[in-house]
């Protein structure tokens, strides 16, 4: 049994008693949202294919970059100073531009897309002899300094003796209290409830929504997921996919699409803006989501042609979108052989 | 000195047996109350709660209604409803009042010297003003602070840095202003007002074991 004196050994722990009329917080919060969270209807878990490096450098190459809407001046109410201008030589201007490729990754990192998390039922001991010694539960957490919050044990003695792991909304209360996350408040903004999600969504903040989803909770939470999923399925709906582009969400974005095989509406807007490396990766992308294969054809036309007459879901749209843009581009093809042949 | 009695629109709606037009000053300083006529809410008529009896030989009616214009324009006792104050933001009124700027701009401090002291902590004391220059926000009675009057709360916003004004800047009484960072932090919570989220950073191997 792990008895007090063994969990006095580890090397710092404090204990938080928590009163009763907020014991029963933590069992609503978990199923604040829909059902429908439950059930992702993914073709593959999203968790081994987004690490992938070949996935990676797709989405990546999808997200592109945009160095102006990645760097925006953000207002986090610090005190602003003007601007500097610095004359520097080639070599500083490399190690400058060098800097700048570091920060634009960071700033570009694609929250990962997950699973729903299990729930956690680890039970250390029962010791029915404790029962009845407070009207509350006592949490404990190790407060070492080394340890990744998802690897921080946290432990809980019920009132009926059970001495179990936390539950991963306890978990997240007791390293929000101690190792705070910025952006993110102990009880979950009202933001996230039904109605006012959609009210948000309805006016374009697709990005804060993210963004503060992101911080708020892990990315394997159900209500993150839940919130998420929302999102990227209003954008694919209305075609707003402009505002997301040059986000670290895009990328999610687009593999969700892939999974749930919602990608076609995402190749007709590409095609309809004629970025055709955009849709070439798409395909690619769908190809390696399928079934690990990168598709061998080199010619992109070919590629997006294949794709759009064989596992396409919505030919109509796509043959005539397809159509009109090769017809533009034989236009566009002829008008400038004819001014080189004129040149000459 | 007699106090000049105005009647407003309103009591045409009423039938008073005898309409009291001028009074001696003494029954201007009478405590406020509100009387209820017709299902209207009279908030500027003030009535006696006591009469001396050398006066009721001239109005033997004990319940005379008293309209005082000036001093019924401070009382603040109406709860006025959100949805009316986010109307009025669109009105011709608001617009032709303060043009086009925050309700803070056109207002002007009084004070000795060259530096502003601290605001002061209320404008509003007993329902109603107790001062002769009172802070924008309390000055115009539709003007409430609330998280969904969003365009009301957003002119408290730096538009530079996307802090909340402070009270040095915007002349609020501090009552006011304590309300103001309520009703901003309950608009955030609620995602009504966006703002910038810092930027969470992810180790991959927390989620991937490789």
């Amino acid at each position: 049994m792990a008895t007090r004196a063994a969990m006095f050994t580890f090397s710092k722990f404090r204990y938080f008693p928590i009163l009763k009329h907020r014991v029963a917080k933590f069992s609503v919060s978990s199923n604040l949202l829909n059902a429908s969270a439950l059930e992702p209807g993914y073709s593959r878990d999203p968790g081994e294919v987004f690490f992938k490096e070949n996935v990676q450098t797709l989405l990546e190459r999808l997200t592109g970059r945009d160095c102006d809407k990645v760097f925006h001046n953000r207002k986090l109410g610090e005190r602003l100073e003007p601007p500097k201008y610095e004359l520097l030589t080639q070599a500083e201007v490399d190690h400058v531009m060098a800097e700048m490729e570091v920060k634009l990754k960071r700033k570009l990192q694609m929250p990962p897309l997950l699973k729903e998390r299990d729930p956690i039922k680890k039970i250390y001991s029962f010791n029915p002899e404790l029962q009845g010694f407070d009207d509350s539960k006592y949490v404990f957490i190790n407060i070492s300094q080394g340890i990744t919050n998802r690897n921080r044990e946290v432990v809980v003695r019920d009132p009926n003796g059970v001495l179990r792991e936390a539950s991963w909304e306890e978990r997240q209360r007791m390293c929000q209290i101690y190792f705070p996350v910025p952006g993110r408040k102990i009880n979950v903004p009202k933001m996230f409830e039904e109605g006012n999600i959609q009210n948000c969504l309805d006016r374009d903040e697709f990005e804060f929504v993210l963004d503060r989803a992101c911080a708020q909770f892990d990315p394997d939470d159900p209500e993150y997921i839940s919130v998420t999923r929302k999102t990227y399925d209003f954008v694919d709906e209305n075609t707003k996919y402009t505002s997301l582009r040059p986000t670290r969400h895009f990328g999610p974005m687009v593999l969700h699409l892939v999974l749930s095989k919602k990608m076609d509406n995402l190749l007709f807007h590409f095609i309809n803006t004629k970025d055709i490396d955009a849709a070439a990766n798409l395909v690619r992308l769908f190809h390696t989501v399928a079934d690990d294969t990168s598709p061998t054809e080199v010619d992109e036309f070919q590629l997006i042609e294949n794709y759009i007459q064989g596992p396409a879901l919505k030919k109509p749209a796509l043959e005539l979108a397809w159509q009109s843009f090769l017809e533009i581009e034989k236009q566009r093809r002829e008008v400038h052989s004819q001014q080189n042949n004129a040149s000459n | 000195m007699t106090a000049r009695f105005v009647l407003s629109r309103c009591f045409s709606r009423l039938t008073l047996k005898q309409s009291v037009f001028t009074v001696p000053s003494k029954y201007v300083n009478n405590l406020p109350m509100l009387l209820k006529t017709e299902g209207i809410q009279l908030s500027f008529a003030r009535s006696f709660a006591e009469t001396t009896s050398d006066e009721v030989s001239t109005n033997s009616n004990p319940e005379e209604l008293i309209v005082d214009e000036k001093n019924a324009s401070k009382m603040r006792n109406r709860a006025i409803p959100v949805e009316t104050s986010m109307k009025y933001l669109k009105s011709k009124g608001y617009s032709t009042t303060y043009g086009g700027d925050p309700v803070w701009v056109r207002y002007r401090r009084n004070f000795k010297g060259q530096f502003a002291p601290r605001t002061r902590k209320t404008c509003i004391r007993q329902e109603k003003l107790a001062t002769g220059n009172p802070c924008p926000i309390c000055r115009d009675e539709y003007l409430i602070l609330d998280y969904r009057n969003v365009e009301l709360l957003k002119q408290f916003i730096s538009p530079f840095n996307g802090a909340i004004l402070p009270t040095e800047k915007t002349g609020l009484c501090q009552t006011k202003q304590r309300e103001l960072l309520v009703a901003i932090l309950k608009a955030k919570d609620y995602g009504l007002i966006t703002f910038d989220v810092p930027i969470r950073e992810y180790d991959y191997s927390d989620y991937h074991k490789s």
